[in-house]
């Protein structure tokens, strides 16, 4: 293997691996605080892509005014997602996940009639290209790369230092104890809610200029959320990190090295990963 | 109390499931019945198509223009069929580009809705899964698939009504190598289905008729977002031409983008055309300068494009090139019924069946033919225009009319006999 495919194949994971992370730490959040597996969670990353789409691309918005949007918008119609479909079964297990099926086929449906069926692309924000050691790397990988991180730094941070994520720990933790010690849980769910679809629409804002938008792009990244949170454990943002790196470069190398049937390869180490850690790297539940 | 609330608990998820799934239906069947039809004569015909996922881009348009189509005849107070006047009522199903998908539809169609006709599937994976219904209960499918197998001897039933890589290959093939004589390697990838697994197999095919070395074959799964591995993989063997092969629009997009930020400076080329709008957006104006297909584009349009564009703009407010090419699929299908002057599919299929059937289409002749190599003469073919895109719009540079075709993909299927692929 040349130095040049070892760095570019390096660097792919390393792209790839933040994308997955960016994706999958909102979906685990929700997980932590309510016990949902919302399988819609890909669908607010879509809709987050269409507003760059329709705010960046053609109405010309600057790209972080744009992104703060589209968390601010995504984050809300999280909340009120929240508030009319999850709410009203807090603390039961069957019907948000029968709900969160149905919103993702619901959400697609309606894209569709509104978006429309063409496949879209945003411009670069980030043009050019670096050439390392002969390997070629993209200034909007590298973007996604810093802000990503940056995210999940701020994330972290909000997390431990501020009265609301610390709040979204303790129920997370444990959600009767934290009532019982002032803790509204119920605004707290939807505040986390609110939280992680902002994040979801974060990774939709940043991967938009990287990839294809049409309605159905969220099953996938949902899809791949989930495989992301059972590496990493269920409910652990630090889990979501670990797992989305970890995909990312078993990506990056098996599909370079071995093709397409890595894809199969990556299944069997997920259920080696399941079978000696059930709980997931660093998975609390 | 409790027991109440809990019963009136669950039945909110489940109307709201009921409620998706109403919605989801009227979302994708939105397209429009002639009420007034009632009292007529009514030619029902069904459609599987996909209008919902990822292939929606093609399926849409085909839709929309059959109803466009429809539309015309029925104003007209119907297809003239024999000595009737038929009111033409569509029964869309959408497949999804699933081979379960399109079974289930086949069966609806035909069981439920004793249809006779079917425009489409479009998918291979969809028309494997059903055509063993086809014979048994006298149905003709209108195809669009692009695998060699969709048509042959055993499947009687079904008639090719698009133009697939097989006819157009060896036409941008030699076009792209008259062009370009220095390459000499070539990496194809396509997507791992029925379609790619027969694109794989006519660039290789080609390859070999053009005597060119293949340094890559890859493939990948239909829900890939980031295919920066499989091109890393792909650059690694230095090719000088990729060849998309039969990947869809935003998939070659994606690819282009991808390989010109790698270093790429050879020649990239498709066997579908993908709309200028989708290249654009996502691999911008500087990646795809000189990509190669084929494309109905100026200075080598037909006469009948700019009306035809105006009229589908202004019924479904967006215009995509794509649609023009689409025009043609759902007229055969009228064309055929009516001039084989019967709604009898047994009438009508004998009649398409004796081969070199023809009509006149918005893009001119559409002939039956094929029978020296898929062994019946299922296959339609029309003018092809060779184009590449320079700066930022596709340019016909080259046209090819129904007999320089025929006689090209006759000699190229001679010197180099199909083989089906291993996968």
């Amino acid at each position: 293997m040349s130095g040049e495919l070892l760095i570019q194949v390096l660097f792919n994971g390393l792209s790839m691996g933040m994308i997955y992370v960016l994706i999958a730490s909102g979906f685990t959040l929700i997980y932590s605080i309510m016990r949902i597996l919302n399988f819609a969670h890909g669908e607010l990353y879509m809709i987050a892509g269409y507003i760059t789409f329709y705010l960046f691309e053609q109405a010309g918005l600057n790209y972080f005014l744009n992104l703060i949007l589209a968390m601010a918008i995504v984050g809300l119609l999280g909340a009120l997602i929240e508030r009319v479909f999850f709410h009203p079964f807090l603390g039961e297990h069957d019907p948000p996940l029968i709900i969160a099926l149905g919103l993702m086929m619901l959400i697609p449906g309606l894209a569709l009639v509104g978006f429309g069926e063409l496949d879209r692309g945003v411009r670069k924000i980030f043009p050019g290209v670096l050439k390392i050691g002969g390997a070629y790397i993209s200034m909007e990988r590298i973007a996604v790369i810093i802000i990503g991180a940056i995210i999940m730094i701020g994330l972290n941070f909000f997390l431990k230092n501020f009265k609301i994520g610390r709040a979204l720990q303790a129920i997370s933790q444990d959600a009767e104890a934290a009532a019982l010690q002032g803790v509204n849980v119920a605004t707290m769910s939807t505040i986390g809610f609110a939280l992680s679809t902002a994040l979801a629409a974060a990774a939709g804002v940043l991967i938009a200029p990287l990839f294809v938008l049409n309605p159905f792009i969220g099953v996938e990244a949902t899809f791949k959320a989930l495989i992301v949170v059972v590496i990493g454990g269920l409910g652990s943002v630090q889990g979501a990190l670990a797992g989305g790196l970890l995909l990312g470069f078993m990506e990056s190398f098996g599909y370079t090295f071995i093709g397409g049937v890595s894809e199969v390869l990556i299944f069997c180490l997920v259920l080696f990963i399941l079978l000696i850690r059930p709980k997931g790297l660093m998975g609390r539940y | 109390m409790r027991r109440l609330f809990h019963s009136q608990a669950y039945s909110v998820p489940i109307l709201f499931v009921t409620l998706v799934l109403l919605l989801q239906s009227v979302a994708v069947f939105a397209a429009p019945r002639n009420a007034e039809a009632a009292e007529q004569k009514i030619l029902k015909l069904g459609s599987i198509l996909p209008l919902s996922g990822a292939a929606a881009p093609w399926g849409i348009p085909w839709q929309r223009t059959a109803i466009m189509l429809s539309e015309e005849w029925n104003a007209k107070g119907g297809l003239p069929v024999g000595e009737h006047k038929y009111q033409i009522e569509w029964i869309w199903e959408d497949d999804k580009y699933k081979g379960e998908e399109g079974r289930m539809a086949a069966e609806k169609l035909i069981y439920r809705d004793k249809v006779k006709f079917i425009f489409g599937p479009i998918s291979s994976s969809s028309y494997f899964a059903l055509r063993d219904l086809l014979e048994p209960n006298k149905t003709i499918a209108f195809i669009n698939t692009y695998a060699r197998e969709s048509i042959g001897p055993k499947w009687p039933w079904t008639f090719r009504v698009l133009i697939t890589a097989e006819e157009k290959g060896p036409m941008i093939y030699k076009e792209v190598l008259e062009r370009n004589p220095n390459i000499k390697k070539v990496a194809a990838i396509n997507r791992d289905d029925e379609t790619g697994w027969a694109g794989d197999n006519l660039s290789q095919r080609l390859a070999k008729y053009f005597k060119l070395e293949v340094v890559a074959s890859e493939f990948y799964p239909a829900g890939m977002k980031d295919f920066s591995p499989l091109v890393t993989r792909m650059l690694a063997k230095k090719p000088d031409l990729i060849d998309l092969s039969n990947s869809s629009a935003g998939h070659q997009a994606a690819i282009i983008k991808l390989a010109r930020e790698m270093g790429f400076q050879g020649k990239i080329m498709s066997f579908p055309m993908a709309p200028i709008e989708t290249l654009l957006q996502v691999a911008g104006k500087e990646f795809i300068e000189g990509y190669a297909s084929e494309a109905f584009a100026a200075p080598l349009l037909p006469p009948g494009h700019d009306e035809f564009k105006e009229k589908y703009t202004k019924r479904w407010g967006e215009w995509v090139e794509y649609a023009f090419q689409a025009s043609p699929y759902a007229q055969f299908v009228l064309e055929a019924i009516k001039s084989a002057g019967s709604v009898d599919s047994q009438i009508v299929r004998d009649h398409l069946a004796k081969g070199g059937w023809s009509y006149n289409a918005i893009d001119g002749e559409r002939r039956l033919a094929g029978g020296e190599y898929y062994g019946v003469s299922h296959q339609v073919y029309c003018t092809m225009i060779y184009s590449e895109i320079h700066d930022g719009k596709y340019v016909g540079l080259k046209k090819y009319a129904v007999d320089d075709l025929i006689k090209m993909v006759k000699e190229f299927n001679q010197a180099i006999p199909y083989i089906p692929s291993k996968r």
